[in-house]
């Protein structure tokens, strides 16, 4: 069966009911747990509507204007800003890229190589008097950025007096165009075997006069001009 | 997939468009061009929040208006303040700006507007106009129950907008 007062909690708290009803009601709420929940939860309306005119009852509303073609649009652009914002960033970090390895590019250069990247000069060695030393070589003369670099390939040859069948240690020396000594290092020669000895000096090359090898006692084997 | 969103966001629209209207109009003050800036500005940022765009249950309606207020209450703040500066007035009050008050209002006229016409009339009568439910039954030429079921139902329908939309009273 339904509950004939079901429907009375609008009128209640708008203060419609007659007297009569209101009483009738207000009887049924203590007994009507539903129909109690259900004025409470109305119970704050008839003061907010104090808030506003009547008038906003009395018109009748009016028919939104149709926003949605503009937003769409709105919707587009944004979305063609997004690709264009996209876009230009990812050709700025392209752009900055290529400048980096632009600008990257020519000091790897230099940090990697001699700024004269030349193959150096090969300098004949020979014996001051044509004797035979025993030994024969040959040098290869490189500017690199830290002075003088040379390479030495050097090999037992027959005939040689005073060091034949031994290998004695060598020293490679460099004399300076105002005379003056340097010696770039000590190594031996085995038998039969080529080696290649690698020296190097401050000095640029072409203030090296002389590259000689020369016994350990200063004793003048081979000598070349650069 | 841009279709799909163009799709969810008319969906939105048509939903929620004309609550949303009554609400920044009354927000506005009846600004009917500042509503429009207001309402598109609204529109945009629910595309932008794809959980919103998605909500098939209606309570993006509670999203919009709180978006909507927030837009018409920065707004507000911004004028104020350069007024306050021009004038160096300190307000009288600073703790009640008749920002909440102002909203509550709206609020609630965007959730009467809501209401169909028949609602809309017995309250119209039966609050308004002090009219008794026999009264209200005898100018709308209804019966008696039906003024009964009509308050009760229309009343029952703004508490339920005002709480979708973010509550008050």
């Amino acid at each position: 069966m339904t509950d004939e007062f079901a429907t009375y909690d609008g009128a209640y708290v708008l203060g419609a009911l007659s007297n009569d009803e209101r009483r009738r009601f207000e009887d049924h709420v203590l007994v009507c747990d539903s129909c109690a929940e259900s004025v409470r939860s109305l119970r704050g309306l008839p003061a907010l509507l104090a808030t506003v005119p009547p008038t906003v009852l009395e018109e009748e509303p009016e028919n939104p204007p149709d926003l949605l073609p503009v937003v769409l649009d709105r919707v587009r652009r944004s979305r063609r800003r997004r690709r264009l914002v996209f876009t230009v960033v990812a050709g700025v970090a392209a752009a900055c890229l290529v400048l980096a390895l632009v600008l990257a590019w020519p000091s790897s250069q230099t940090a990697t190589s001699p700024p004269t990247p030349n193959p150096g000069r090969q300098v004949a060695m020979s014996a001051p008097a044509g004797e035979e030393v025993g030994v024969a070589a040959s040098a290869r003369v490189q500017t690199v950025r830290w002075g003088t670099r040379i390479d030495l390939s050097c090999r037992q040859v027959a005939g040689g007096t005073p060091y034949a069948g031994t290998a004695p240690p060598y020293q490679l020396v460099i004399v300076d165009r105002t005379g003056g000594r340097e010696t770039l290092g000590t190594w031996n020669l085995p038998t039969g075997r080529d080696i290649t000895f690698t020296g190097g000096t401050s000095l640029p090359v072409e203030r090296i006069k002389e590259v000689k090898i020369t016994t350990l006692s200063g004793e003048d084997l081979l000598v070349g001009w650069p | 997939m841009a279709g799909s969103e163009t799709d969810l966001l008319r969906a939105l629209h048509e939903e929620h468009a004309g609550a949303l209207w009554s609400y920044v109009v009354s927000l506005t003050g009846g600004d009917r061009a500042r509503a429009e800036d207001v309402v598109q500005e609204t529109m945009l940022r629910a595309w932008r929040h794809p959980a919103v765009l998605d909500q098939t249950d209606g309570s993006a309606r509670g999203w919009l208006f709180t978006v909507a207020r927030r837009i018409v209450i920065d707004d507000w703040r911004a004028t104020r303040h350069q007024r306050e500066l021009v004038t160096a007035d300190l307000p009288e009050n600073p703790v009640s700006d008749g920002t909440d008050e102002r909203v509550n209002s709206a609020v609630l006229t965007a959730a009467l507007r809501r209401l169909s016409t028949e609602h809309r009339q017995v309250l119209l009568e039966c609050y308004y106009r002090g009219s008794s439910v026999a009264q209200a039954a005898a100018r709308l030429g209804i019966p008696v129950g039906t003024v009964k079921s009509r308050t009760h139902y229309a009343l029952h329908a703004l508490r339920l907008a005002l709480d979708e939309m973010g509550g008050v009273g």
